[in-house]
């Protein structure tokens, strides 16, 4: 309803199942099979569209300071003038302003959030596909680096940078910050026990539908469906002109696809993490 | 004295300095004037607001406009702009006026100004590129100016239709570029750009000498979209061509508050009836301004 906390933050470290959630989440709304280049969710917090709509400015002239001030104020906003739940991506870490020290997402708007992981190590795989980069650079510039950011700060892009520290650090970023509700779920729950757990998360997010709603939802939003509708119509988030955006979706590629050096350079980072959320085998 | 200066084809009289705009004599147009003055703001409008959102207020013909830390602005009748300076930082003041103070005076007149750029492709008659901020409107027209064409317009322009055909009138003499793509011309100067301000990597450059304020005909317009794995040029019909116009009102978020659906409607149904229309896909994530410009050549001005 108008003027209520609408905002629902579909967080989580990139290549986490985040639009496989989105994806959902569209089919459970609209009881359609979802358009993956229009879904009914609300957009992405780095996306600079929602600034420049709320705010009426280009975004591209704000300083840092303005834009993480400025973007609490453009979701208030829209929360205020939404009459239902909006659910937004986002990437970005919890952490907070260096301009105010307030945190980058605004509480004020804010109903609860769910938070997607997935085993640091298909990760890598899944988001080296993503950039088109070696996994070695991926481990180094991303899973691995507690600078790790997305899309720079001085890009004509339509993306604000992402801070994203490492791997851990973004999920406990996730787990100690936030003073509102979040809803943990792990990408391989997701693929293996696909009714209980979006079905906990549809619950935790207060939404009311059905079981058959949800297990309609849940099998039009199947990976390899998803895939065919990027095969056939494009996907506007891909990356990777070489590859798609949906691409193997599978839990455990790391073992045969990563080396064991690589495997135990991200072990020996990550090790308390992946152990709190059963990754560690 | 005040400045005398034009923009979008209309005399601006300001107490302030605004070197974007094309210096203009104080004699020469016949329309009624912008007046521009610096001083302070009302907190609220005179007649009830039919719109509020964080930075703006406005109905159909006040608008009241507030970047926190930086000034406050206030449009009124198309005719009357004050601004009451907050920050220290007068280019940035300055992009407030040139932006938001402006198309609010445009619309207060029932004018629609389009979120374009564009270029010349013969004397008086332009190419208009239609996309949403981010799109590649100026990198699209930048490239073009390498083959030849000169710029009309990098941002945004006034469009309408007179005796049956459209026509154009374009904002201000400046483009704004980033740093990578400055890199990557040759037509402006590394030592002509201007830093906006702050951290950002971008540049402005004027085009004052080669800018033309009155109105040119406008031959089409290419709406852009980053969309598929290749480039793909495709003509648009009229029903399309409405709606991807309206899609590319400069600040058409605020027409339904300033109640200016009428002037919308018949504006843009008389351009889709009588202009020229594409539409110019090419990949979201790949440098491919090059041969998309090849193609706008080869398949558009080689053909209108």
């Amino acid at each position: 309803m108008k003027g209520d906390k609408n905002i629902v933050w579909l967080a989580s470290y990139p290549k986490s199942g985040n639009t496989w959630m989105r994806s959902f989440l569209s089919a459970l709304l609209t009881e359609k099979e979802p358009d993956i280049n229009d879904m009914s969710t609300g957009g992405i917090f780095s996306g600079k569209n929602n600034l420049e709509r709320s705010l009426d400015l280009d975004p591209v002239f704000l300083r840092q300071g303005q834009i993480e001030k400025f973007r609490r104020l453009s979701f208030s906003y829209l929360s205020d003038h939404s009459d239902k739940p909006l659910f937004v991506k986002i990437h970005d870490a919890f952490t907070m302003s260096e301009a105010d020290g307030l945190p980058l997402v605004p509480d004020e708007p804010t109903k609860m959030a769910v938070y997607l992981i997935r085993n640091p190590l298909d990760v890598t795989l899944s988001l080296s596909n993503h950039l088109d980069k070696d996994t070695e650079a991926v481990i180094e510039k991303f899973i691995n680096n507690p600078a790790g950011e997305f899309a720079g700060k001085n890009t004509a892009g339509h993306q604000f940078n992402q801070i994203l520290l490492n791997w851990s650090m973004h999920v406990e970023s996730w787990k100690k910050n936030p003073r509102f509700a979040v809803h943990f779920v792990r990408y391989e729950d997701l693929r293996f026990n696909p009714f209980q757990t979006f079905r906990a998360a549809v619950k935790a997010m207060g939404l009311e539908h059905t079981d058959e709603q949800i297990q309609k939802a849940i099998n039009a939003t199947a990976f390899e469906k998803l895939k065919k509708k990027e095969q056939e119509s494009g996907f506007a988030e891909n990356m990777n002109p070489k590859s798609s955006f949906f691409y193997k979706g599978q839990v455990g590629r790391w073992k045969d696809e990563l080396s064991p050096s690589q495997i135990q350079r991200i072990k020996e980072v990550h090790e308390p993490m992946m152990r709190a959320f059963g990754y560690w085998e | 004295m005040p400045y005398h200066y034009q923009a979008y084809g209309i005399p601006v009289v300001s107490s302030m300095e605004l070197p974007a705009l094309i210096p203009a004599s104080d004699n020469e147009a016949d329309l009624q004037p912008i007046m521009v003055e610096a001083g302070a703001v009302p907190d609220f409008l005179v007649n009830a607001p039919l719109e509020i959102k964080p930075f703006s207020t406005f109905n159909e013909n006040e608008f009241r406009y507030e970047v926190p830390g930086v000034a406050k602005y206030y449009v009124v009748d198309g005719q009357y702009i004050t601004i009451e300076i907050l920050g220290n930082n007068l280019d940035e003041i300055l992009l407030y006026f040139y932006s938001n103070c402006l198309a609010a005076a445009l619309f207060q007149r029932n004018l629609i100004p389009f979120h374009v750029s564009g270029v010349f492709v013969k004397e008086n008659e332009v190419l208009l590129f239609a996309a949403p901020s981010r799109t590649g409107k100026s990198t699209t027209a930048l490239m073009l100016q390498h083959k030849g064409y000169d710029l009309f317009t990098d941002d945004t322009a006034l469009l309408y239709v007179h005796e049956g055909q459209v026509f154009a009138k374009a904002s201000y003499p400046m483009l704004r570029l980033w740093q990578n793509t400055v890199e990557k011309q040759s037509i402006y100067s590394d030592s002509d750009k201007q830093h906006i301000y702050g951290e950002l990597d971008k540049y402005g450059f004027s085009f004052h000498e080669k800018f033309t304020a009155e109105a040119v005909l406008v031959k089409g317009i290419v709406f852009l979209e980053e969309r598929g794995a290749d480039i793909q040029i495709t003509e648009t019909g009229t029903t399309r061509c409405m709606k991807l116009l309206v899609e590319n009102i400069y600040r058409g978020q605020w027409l339904d508050g300033m109640k200016k659906q009428r002037v919308r409607f018949e504006n843009v149904t008389k351009l889709a009836n009588v202009l020229p229309a594409w539409q110019a896909a090419r990949p979201r994530f790949t440098d491919t301004f090059d041969s998309f410009a090849e193609a706008i050549d080869s398949q558009i001005i080689k053909k209108v």
